[in-house]
């Protein structure tokens, strides 16, 4: 039973799905109470993972993963190509184990955010309920086939539950989302077609060569075929370029559209704006950190060598996004819209920490996804209680908030800090040590180049200014809103709304000021990780 | 050999045809059935009891027979059992006026003259077959009488006759250049390259190939649409496992002149088929646009003979998703009008197992999880990566790439159908399918799911005779 404790996690919410199909759409309350029971055990589940997760298992990456579980899922011979075996492969590590926590969380949360749907509640929560069974797929994924399936089957779903349910633009950026993150994993799948075939062993019986999609043989520079395109010997060029390098270049690509990095983040802002606030939640808090994970576990970790090479592109990259992501943030008038260009903002930081090439800058990577993870949601669903009341969001619609909505404003200035950064809250922790990675000596005594980590600082100061100015604007000064029609409608926080904000406001502090929690179960995975790209130098 | 000794000959391995025969002696009893004024559902239970027959009673042989003019290897076994079974799927369509007696036993000539070219090793049987699958296809084009089917008809007509005729003058090249036409005696090299142009032109127009495509948009659109499933799937399989074995036999010596060539007619036709399908608002035309950008992906595993299990996977996968796409769009279809895409406008909301139905298509033709479309694809990429790896031929990574960039653009517009199905308003249409139909959309979408999550049931339905 334990051993099977990660699949648990992840078909959980599908056998919810498969559930729902024996309601009838009239039973709103019976289907909503299902979507909710099938999280919370799916929750349970995770939180059991976290206590029986062991720290410091493993002495280095590859042997790194627990409560693996590995099946034959398909072996077929493909002429000349080989054998191609494909495994159903699961494991957790450090890196990933807060990851399916924190979907996991999120995934009740929203449920508890879409209890006033009326619409199609049937085919919301099942769709609802598939997409979680694909974003925790993807978190412990060990096979590249494995991984990027459920990371294509994570569009489907989304693609309907913005198109459906949202605002009113939702078609056109449902579309434009699909399109963009499908082109995204497109590029993956050149790159996965490219890795399976360099790796292999040669099976003895049938002198075939078998290919596999094992990450972990990805990881490993002894299974790659002597010659292959992709492996360390490789003289193939492309451009000019070794072929390692335009593979993890189209990686990175893949993976940073989805993250999202500055010139590829257009699909964010639409997609976050015309979903509806539980959607918006999800993409926020879960969506983009597939692209990070994606990052971490795939391209450095498959390509080590290359990603340090690259490391201070990668840097500037992330640099530009956080600035640029932060001036638009500053320019928005509509609420939505500037926590989605922040959430752009923020995920620079990832980028800058995994640029950095240090323990402190890969783990403040983790640690900010975490806690953006957090923070995002939270931020998300606030918008969502001001326009559930008034169909608007605008900044300058309201002013004095503070003055009616008392514990709505608490909550927001909570939440407002923690985004900004201060100290004491979880947003802090990420960005300190992401600048600390930044400032230091890697491993191959190569620094970042001083600019980044102050490009890096003004980015911070950016979000505070846009962050305090909405304050000042929409919490302080005198009690005003522009339609009086609004008025009667400006109650505080209900229960409901107190039962989602309360796990994300006691995370955001606890993370802050003890963030240790967290980052000792990571140390270790982190550590190998660093090792691992020392090692294969 | 004296002639009595091929007569014996033949009359020895008779068994070898035994699928072809099967539908012949059907497709009599069709004509015979007809004069006695059956009613259709007869015509059909025939027909269908015939296409099982000759599914079961495929010949499993290999080798070369009739003195050497038909071949029966691996691919010919998979093609006398996929080819009449697609044609069942296509007698499953919803009934509609068009379909008569004739329409059916038309239909099964064009399977027989299909079977006949994957089977031909000769370059006259090879000609033959395709004319006579060319000739029923003219006339199904027309069948419902109408200013539109009679237009498409005609212009199949045309570009058909102008191809077989500049095939026939490739082939009386090649018999120039060699003395035979038996295809082991041809060894393409420089010399004859005008010879074997004009000679693929012919089987490039049957798979609809860029240059010789133009007749297919208007046919497919003006065509019943039960006739079109049919053409773009029997027909044009035929014509690429007729593809396979010239290139099989015939590439002995190997000829980087005509690799570079397929491949480049390959880009263009999956660039152009997805490209037009973007502007297309009918439904039909848009999905003949697709599987033209489908023939494209198709073209280059005929090239190798290593790439045998990867072109079996993608045609039988093109022909269930073909199939589908089409039943669908039949279902759809009121007598004799043309579907536009608007037309599908918020059915979904009444209809939500159609739409899902409609999401599994059309993810699988543009090739995404959970479908077999994903599976057909990774294969297809994954011999194209190794040619590209092997040889360190720019064609095979440009193929490689600019086919799974046009996926992308093939998204937007198969994607098209679910999203006016559930994104749109709903305009009232009304819609009549029977629980046979609904069972048959969902048998179909569900073997297009399992052949992604268990893709080698197809090597133990299809065993190979020499692995």
């Amino acid at each position: 039973m334990s051993s099977y404790l990660l699949s648990l996690i992840i078909w959980m919410p599908f056998l919810g799905a498969f559930t729902l199909l024996f309601f009838r759409e009239w039973q709103s309350s019976g289907i909503k109470i299902v979507a909710l029971i099938f999280s919370l055990i799916q929750l349970f589940l995770s939180i059991r993972l976290v206590w029986r997760f062991d720290p410091n298992y493993g002495d280095n990456l590859l042997t790194s993963f627990q409560f693996v579980e590995k099946f034959s899922w398909i072996s077929m011979s493909l002429g000349s190509l080989g054998r191609l075996s494909i495994d159903y492969h699961l494991g957790v590590d450090g890196m990933s184990l807060w990851l399916v926590v924190l979907s996991a969380l999120i995934m009740v949360l929203g449920v508890i955010a879409s209890w006033n749907l009326k619409q199609q509640v049937r085919s919301y929560f099942m769709l609802y309920l598939l997409l979680s069974t694909s974003i925790v797929g993807c978190f412990l994924a060990l096979d590249f086939f494995l991984f990027y399936v459920f990371f294509e089957l994570v569009l489907l779903p989304i693609f309907f539950l913005i198109g459906l349910w949202g605002g009113q633009r939702r078609s056109y950026a449902s579309i434009k989302f699909f399109i963009y993150t499908l082109v995204g994993s497109l590029l993956i799948l050149i790159v996965m077609i490219a890795l399976y075939l360099s790796v292999g062993v040669l099976d003895p019986t049938s002198e075939m060569i078998i290919h596999s999609f094992n990450l972990l043989h990805m990881m490993d520079s002894h299974y790659f075929i002597e010659g292959s395109s992709l492996s360390k010997d490789s003289v193939l060029t492309f451009m000019g370029m070794p072929l390692r390098s335009i593979a993890f270049l189209t990686l990175f690509l893949g993976f940073a559209i989805k993250l999202p990095i500055v010139p590829f983040h257009t699909w964010l802002p639409d997609a976050h704006v015309e979903a509806s606030t539980p959607i918006s939640v999800i993409l926020a808090a879960l969506l983009l950190k597939l692209g990070g994970y994606g990052l971490f576990r795939i391209a450095f970790s498959i390509f080590p060598d290359t990603a340090l090479h690259f490391s201070h592109f990668i840097a500037t990259v992330g640099v530009l996004t956080v600035i640029y992501g932060g001036l638009n943030a500053m320019a928005q008038n509509d609420l939505k819209r500037m926590i989605a260009y922040g959430s752009i903002s923020h995920m620079g930081f990832v980028l800058i920490g995994l640029g950095s090439f240090t323990i402190e800058g890969a783990a403040g990577g983790i640690f900010q996804m975490i806690a953006h993870g957090f923070i995002s949601a939270a931020l998300f669903l606030l918008v969502g209680v001001l326009y559930d009341r008034t169909q608007n969001r605008s900044i300058t619609n309201f002013s004095g908030l503070a003055s009616k909505l008392p514990s709505y404003s608490f909550v927001a200035m909570i939440v407002f800090f923690a985004s900004l950064g201060l100290p004491g809250l979880a947003g802090f922790v990420g960005e300190l040590l992401v600048l600390m990675g930044a400032f230091k000596v890697n491993l191959v005594f190569v620094k970042l180049p001083i600019w980044i980590g102050i490009g890096a600082i003004i980015g911070l100061l950016i979000t505070a200014a846009y962050y305090l100015w909405a304050i000042e604007r929409m919490f302080l000064g005198k009690y005003w809103v522009r339609e009086s029609s609004w008025q009667p409608k400006m109650k505080d926080l209900d229960t409901r709304e107190w039962l989602i904000f309360a796990p994300l406001i006691l995370g955001i502090i606890i993370l802050g000021i003890y963030p240790k929690v967290i980052l000792d179960t990571m140390n270790h995975s982190i550590e190998l990780l660093i090792a691992h790209v020392g090692n294969l130098r | 050999m004296k002639i009595n000794e091929q007569l014996l000959e033949i009359q020895e391995h008779f068994g070898v045809i035994s699928s072809e025969v099967i539908l012949i002696i059907g497709s009599i009893i069709l004509l015979i059935l007809g004069i006695l004024k059956a009613p259709l559902f007869w015509i059909k239970g025939v027909m269908a009891a015939v296409l099982c027959g000759s599914f079961v009673f495929a010949p499993k042989l290999q080798g070369l027979f009739f003195t050497q003019t038909i071949i029966r290897d691996d691919l010919s076994f998979l093609m006398n059992q996929l080819l009449p079974s697609v044609t069942l799927g296509v007698l499953c369509f919803k009934t509609q006026k068009h379909q008569s007696y004739e329409f059916y036993f038309l239909l099964m000539s064009a399977l027989i003259g299909s079977l006949f070219m994957v089977g031909s090793h000769n370059l006259l049987i090879l000609y033959l077959a395709i004319e006579l699958t060319s000739y029923s296809s003219y006339l199904l084009t027309g069948f419902d009488f109408k200013a539109k089917g009679s237009e498409a008809a005609l212009k199949y007509l045309l570009f058909g006759g102008l191809s077989s005729a500049v095939m026939l003058f490739g082939i009386s090249l090649l018999y120039g250049a060699h003395h035979s036409l038996y295809l082991h005696d041809m060894e393409f090299s420089m010399l004859d390259v005008m010879g074997l142009l004009f000679f693929l032109s012919g089987l490039f127009f049957k798979t609809a190939i860029v240059p010789f495509h133009i007749w297919m948009p208007t046919t497919y659109q003006g065509a019943p649409t039960d006739a079109v499933a049919f053409f773009s799937t029997v027909p044009k399989i035929a014509g690429f496992a007729a593809l396979y074995h010239v290139f099989k036999w015939a590439n002995d010596l190997f000829n980087p002149f005509l690799e570079h060539l397929i491949l480049f007619l390959a880009i263009v036709t999956l660039l152009w088929g997805n490209l037009c399908a973007l502007r297309q608002t009918d439904i039909k035309r848009m999905l003949s646009y697709g599987a033209m950008a489908h023939s494209g992906f198709i073209l280059p595993l005929c090239l190798f003979v290593e790439t045998y299990s990867l072109f079996k996977y993608y045609v039988v996968i093109y022909a269930i998703m073909n199939i589908l796409a089409f039943l669908f769009v039949q279902l759809h279809e009121n007598e004799g009008e043309n579907l536009s895409l608007s037309q599908f406008s918020g059915l979904g909301m009444k209809f939500p197992f159609l739409g899902g139905i409609s999401v599994v298509w059309a993810i699988a033709l543009v090739g995404l999880p959970p479908t077999g479309g994903f599976m057909a694809k990774l294969f297809l990429f994954s011999s194209a990566w190794n040619y590209y790896e092997s040889m360190n031929s720019l064609y095979w990574l440009a193929f490689m790439g600019l086919g799974i960039l046009s996926s992308a653009a093939s998204l937007y517009f198969y994607l098209r159908v679910p999203y006016f199905y559930f994104f749109k308003k709903d305009q009232g249409k009304k819609l009549g399918i029977s629980k046979m139909h609904f069972a048959i959309l969902a048998l179909l979408a569900c073997t297009l799911i399992f052949l992604f999550i268990q893709p080698n049931i197809l090597d133990r339905f299809v065993p190979m005779m020499n692995p």
